[in-house]
C-alpha cells in the first residue's frame, strides 16, 4: 500500500486531554500511510467548538473522523458523542472511542450512542502502532464503502 | 370475677313497694276479715231471728192453747144444771161453792166471778163481801162478752179487787135451758199464771218476750214493768209492718237504750186478738259472735304477720345473697387488683393507664425510670408533652385509629422525651379498655426500652452504610486504578519504546537492555493492575446465583485454554457434572484457572493429565479438579490462595499469583469452600463446594 491509495488528506479531530497520548498519536499518525491532517483539541467542549466551527476554531475543517478519548475534562467524551450523534450535521462523522479502560460499562454506554469503533489505548508502543493501523482499515473499510459500489 | 350475676330483688320487694304490698295484704285480710264477720253476723242474726220467729209462733200458740183451755173448762162448768139451778134461785152460798170447786179444780183459774145478765156482780171467789152487789156493766170484758153472748177474753186491766195487779178477764155467758142468758162467769186470771206458760219457752241471751192486748198494752214483759199499771208496749204500733206469716223481722231503736238497735218479731194470738213480741239486742248478737270474730281476727292478723314476715325474710334473704355476693365480688376484685397491682408495678417493661386525653392515670415504676420523671411528676402529665415532636402525629394517628375501631391494638416503635431532655426509643403497645357502653375509657400501654437495641441497629446501619460506602470507594479505586495508574504506565512504556525505534542504531546493547527491563516492569505492573481488578470485580460485577450446568462451564473455560492445551499435550477428562447454583462467567474462570495452573505446573517428564469430578454432600456437590503436576508441599495449602502469593520465580513459572485467590473469592461468594490436598511430585487435586439447585426447581439433574 502506498500514500497516494488515498488522494486527499483526511481531517482527523482528536479529542485527548492527555499531552503524551496525543503526541503519541501524532507520531503514530505522521507515520500513517494515509495523509491526515490532525486536529487536537484536550477537551469535549473544544471539540464541539471545533465541530460547531466557533470560536477560535472558526474556521476548522469538518473533520473525517473523531478519535474520541472518554475521561475528558470539562466536556465528557460520551457527552460529546451523544451530541454528536444526535445532530443531524455531525452524525455521519465516524467516531472512533480510545479509552485507557477496558470497563465493560464504557463500551455498553458507548455503543448505546452509535460510537462507530472501541478501541483501548494499549501500553506497548507495537500494539499502539497496531491501533493506529486498525484505525487505518477502519477509515479505508468507511471510505471504500459509497465508492465501492 | 366469679360473681358473672348478681341475684336481683324483685321489684315488689324493694324500698317501700314491700310495705306497700304488707298494706295492701293488710287491707285485703282486713277486708275478707271484715265481710267475713258480716256474713257470720248477719247469718247468726238471721238464725237467732228465725229463732225469735219460732219462739213467737210457739208462744201464740202454747197461750192460745191455755186460753182455750181455760174457756172450754169454764163453759163446762157454766152449762152445769146444779149451777144454773143456783142461778135462778140466786143462791150465793151454792154458787160461790161451785165457783170453789171450780177454781179448786183448775190450777190456771185464779178467782172466778158470777154476775147477772145486766152484770150485777152476786158472788165471788175466793169470797170478797164488799164487792157483791156491784154493778160491772162498764168493763169492757162485759161489752165484748155482751156483744155476741159468747165467751170473751178481756184487755189487760189492773185488778179492782184484792191485790191491785195486771189482771185479763175470760167470760163465758151462762145459758139456761131455753137458751136465755142468765149470767156471765168471769175469770181474773192473773198475768202471773200467763207468766209460768210463757216461762216455759227459753230464750236466749238478748231475746225478750213480751204479750200485748188487743190494744197494746203489756200483758206479759220480761224488759218492761208490766205487772202494776198498765203499759203500752213501744213496738206496739209497728205490729202492722210485719208480715204474716212473715219470716222477717224488724229493726228498730231501743227505747230504753239509746243507739241500741233491737230486732222485732211478732206472732198473733187469733182467738183473742192478742200479739206475742219477741224483740232481741243485735249487740247481743254481736257480743255473741265477739269471740268468733276475735277468732277470726286473730288468725287474720297471723296469717298477715306470717305472710309479710315471710316477704320480708325473702327480701332479707335476698339482700343477705346479694351482700354475700357483692362481698365476693370485692374480695375477687381486691385480689385480681391486688395481682394485677403486683404485676403492674414489679413488670420489667413501662406500664400505664393512660385517659383517653392522653393523661397518665397510672405508671409504674419502670416506666418513671425509662423517661426520668417520679411518678407524681409524670401523672401530671400527658403522653403528647414527653412524645419526641418528630413522632408525635405518627402516634396520634394510631390513637384516632384506635379509638374509631380500627384495630384492637397497635404497637409502633417511637421516641420519648426523658426529663432532662434525652431521647428514649420505645416499643410502644397500646390496648383499649372500653367501658359497658362501649364507649372508650381508658388506654393500657405497655413500653419497653428499645434506647440500646435501636442504638445497635443504628450503629449497624452505620457500619453498613460505611461498608456500602467503602465499597463504592473501592470501586471507585478500582476504576481509578484501572485508568489513571496505566496512563503513566503506558507513557513510561510507549515512550521508551518510541525512544528505542526513533533512536535505536544511536544505542548500545546496555541502553536497549535497560530500555527492555523498563517495558518489563511497565507491562508487569499493568498485569498486576489488571488481575487486582479482576480480583475485586469477583464481588463487584458478580451476578447473582442461578442455576446452571457446571459441565458447559467446564468445556467453555476448555475451549478458552484451548492453545495452552494444546500446546503443552493435556489431557482433560471428565464423568457428568451436575447442575449448581452460581454465576456462569465466574465458574468458567474458576475452572480455567484451575485447569491453567495444572498445565502450568506439570512435571516436565509428564504431559498434562485432568480430571475433573463431582459428588453430592449434603446440599453441595463438592468439585474435584485432580492433575498429575508437582504437587505442593502441604505447609502452602492455605497460602496459595492468597493474593500474589507464589510458590515460584516468574522466571520458573510466570504469573502474578491472582489465579487461586480469584478461585476461593468466587466459591465462597456462594458459601462454597475451595482447598488442596496435594503430594508433592505426584499431584495436587483441588476440591471447591457449590450450592445444589433447590428441588423446588425441579430441574436438578
Amino acid at each position: 500500500m502506498s500514500k497516494n491509495y488515498v488522494g486527499e488528506a483526511i481531517d482527523i479531530l482528536l479529542v485527548e486531554d492527555n499531552a503524551g497520548d496525543a503526541r503519541l498519536a501524532k507520531e503514530a499518525m505522521r507515520d500513517s500511510k494515509i495523509r491526515n491532517t490532525l486536529h487536537h483539541v484536550g477537551d469535549g467542549e473544544e471539540a464541539m467548538e471545533f465541530l460547531y466551527q466557533k470560536g477560535k476554531h472558526a474556521d476548522a475543517p469538518r473533520p473525517d473522523l473523531i478519535l474520541l478519548d472518554l475521561n475528558l475534562p470539562r466536556k465528557d467524551g460520551r457527552a460529546v458523542l451523544e451530541e454528536v450523534k444526535t445532530d443531524d450535521n455531525l452524525k455521519r462523522i465516524p467516531v472512533v472511542i480510545l479509552t485507557t479502560s477496558s470497563d465493560e460499562q464504557d463500551i455498553l454506554r458507548s455503543y448505546n450512542l452509535h460510537a462507530n469503533c472501541y478501541i483501548t489505548k494499549p501500553i506497548d508502543l507495537t500494539q499502539f502502532l497496531k491501533v493506529v493501523q486498525s484505525i487505518e482499515d477502519f477509515w479505508l473499510t468507511i471510505v471504500k464503502l459509497p465508492n465501492g459500489r | 370475677m366469679t360473681s358473672s350475676r348478681v341475684q336481683t330483688i324483685p321489684w315488689f320487694l324493694t324500698g317501700r313497694n314491700i310495705f306497700l304490698l304488707g298494706f295492701l295484704l293488710f287491707l285485703s285480710l282486713t277486708g275478707s276479715f271484715l265481710f267475713l264477720c258480716y256474713e257470720h253476723y248477719e247469718s247468726i242474726k238471721v238464725q237467732a231471728l228465725k229463732e225469735d220467729r219460732a219462739s213467737a209462733n210457739l208462744l201464740s200458740l202454747l197461750l192460745e192453747e191455755h186460753l182455750e183451755k181455760v174457756v172450754k173448762t169454764m163453759e163446762a162448768y157454766a152449762s152445769r144444771p146444779l149451777l144454773i139451778q143456783a142461778i135462778r134461785k140466786q143462791d150465793t152460798t151454792k154458787a160461790t161453792e161451785h165457783l170453789a170447786k171450780l177454781v179448786a179444780t183448775n190450777p190456771g183459774i185464779d178467782s172466778v166471778v158470777l154476775t147477772d145478765k145486766a152484770a150485777n156482780l152476786w158472788a165471788i171467789y175466793p169470797v170478797r163481801p164488799e164487792v157483791i152487789g156491784m154493778n160491772l156493766a162498764h168493763r169492757e170484758w162485759y161489752q165484748g162478752v155482751s156483744r155476741e153472748w159468747k165467751p170473751y177474753i178481756s184487755n189487760a186491766m189492773i185488778r179492782l179487787v184484792g191485790e191491785k195487779d195486771l189482771a185479763v178477764h175470760i167470760c163465758v155467758p151462762i145459758f139456761d135451758e131455753q137458751g136465755e142468758v142468765i149470767g156471765i162467769l168471769v175469770n181474773t186470771q192473773r198475768t202471773v199464771t200467763l207468766s209460768k206458760i210463757i216461762e216455759r219457752i227459753p230464750l236466749d241471751v238478748g231475746a225478750r218476750s213480751n204479750v200485748t192486748d188487743r190494744k197494746g198494752y203489756l200483758i206479759f214483759s220480761t224488759r218492761f214493768a208490766y205487772d202494776k199499771e198498765l203499759k203500752l208496749y213501744p213496738y206496739y204500733g209497728v205490729k202492722s209492718q210485719i208480715t204474716y206469716p212473715g219470716d222477717q223481722s224488724i229493726p228498730l231503736p231501743d227505747p230504753l237504750e239509746k243507739g241500741k238497735t233491737r230486732y222485732l218479731s211478732s206472732s198473733p194470738i187469733e182467738s183473742c186478738g192478742w200479739s206475742v213480741f219477741i224483740s232481741r239486742d243485735n249487740h247481743v248478737l254481736l257480743k255473741e259472735g265477739l269471740h268468733h270474730y276475735l277468732q277470726l281476727g286473730t288468725t287474720v292478723l297471723l296469717i298477715w304477720v306470717v305472710a309479710f314476715g315471710a316477704l320480708l325474710f325473702l327480701r332479707n334473704q335476698i339482700l343477705v345473697r346479694q351482700i354475700r355476693e357483692r362481698l365476693q365480688a370485692e374480695r375477687e376484685l381486691f385480689r385480681s387488683e391486688e395481682r394485677f397491682r403486683a404485676t403492674f408495678e414489679q413488670a420489667a417493661v413501662g406500664m400505664a393507664l393512660v385517659g383517653i386525653d392522653g393523661r397518665w392515670l397510672r405508671v409504674n415504676q419502670r416506666l418513671c425510670e425509662i423517661t426520668g420523671y417520679p411518678a407524681e411528676d409524670l401523672l401530671t402529665k400527658t403522653f403528647q408533652e414527653i412524645t419526641h415532636p418528630d413522632d408525635l402525629d405518627l402516634d396520634l394517628d394510631h390513637v384516632r385509629r384506635l379509638l374509631a375501631g380500627e384495630f384492637p391494638d397497635y404497637s409502633l416503635e417511637k421516641r420519648y422525651l426523658t426529663r432532662d431532655g434525652a431521647t428514649v426509643w420505645a416499643n410502644l403497645t397500646v390496648g383499649l379498655v372500653r367501658d359497658e357502653q362501649g364507649a372508650p375509657d381508658y388506654f393500657i400501654a405497655v413500653i419497653e426500652d428499645i434506647t440500646e437495641r435501636m442504638e445497635a441497629e443504628e450503629k449497624l446501619r452505620t457500619l453498613n452504610e460505611d461498608l456500602i460506602r467503602s465499597n463504592r470507594e473501592l470501586e471507585q479505586f478500582a476504576y481509578i486504578a484501572s485508568h489513571d495508574l496505566q496512563e503513566p504506565l503506558r507513557m513510561v512504556s510507549s515512550y521508551t519504546q518510541l525512544l528505542a525505534r526513533r533512536y535505536g542504531e544511536l544505542l548500545d546493547q546496555d541502553a536497549k537492555d535497560f530500555i527492555g527491563f523498563a517495558v518489563d516492569g511497565a507491562n508487569r505492573m499493568q498485569q498486576l493492575i489488571q488481575d487486582l481488578l479482576a480480583y475485586s470485580r469477583i464481588t463487584t460485577r458478580g451476578k447473582p446465583p442461578e442455576p446452571l450446568d457446571s459441565h458447559d462451564a467446564l468445556g467453555e473455560a476448555v475451549a478458552n485454554l484451548q492453545a495452552t492445551i494444546q500446546e503443552s499435550g493435556a489431557l482433560v477428562t471428565t464423568v457428568d457434572l451436575p447442575r449448581v447454583m452460581g454465576d456462569r462467567g465466574q465458574l468458567v474462570q474458576v475452572f480455567q484457572n484451575l485447569i491453567a495452573n495444572a498445565v502450568k505446573f506439570h512435571r516436565p517428564e509428564e504431559p498434562p493429565r485432568i480430571h475433573v469430578s463431582a459428588e453430592r454432600t449434603g446440599g453441595f456437590w463438592t468439585f474435584r479438579v485432580a492433575d498429575n503436576g508437582i504437587g505442593i508441599e502441604s505447609k502452602y495449602f492455605d497460602q496459595v490462595f492468597q493474593v500474589f502469593q507464589r510458590l515460584h520465580t516468574r522466571s520458573e513459572y510466570p504469573g502474578t499469583g491472582i489465579g487461586l485467590a480469584i478461585c476461593k473469592r468466587a466459591i465462597e461468594r456462594f458459601g462454597g469452600r475451595i482447598w488442596v490436598e496435594s503430594e508433592p511430585g505426584t499431584g495436587s487435586t483441588f476440591f471447591f463446594t457449590l450450592p445444589e439447585v433447590p428441588d423446588t426447581k425441579g430441574d436438578n439433574k
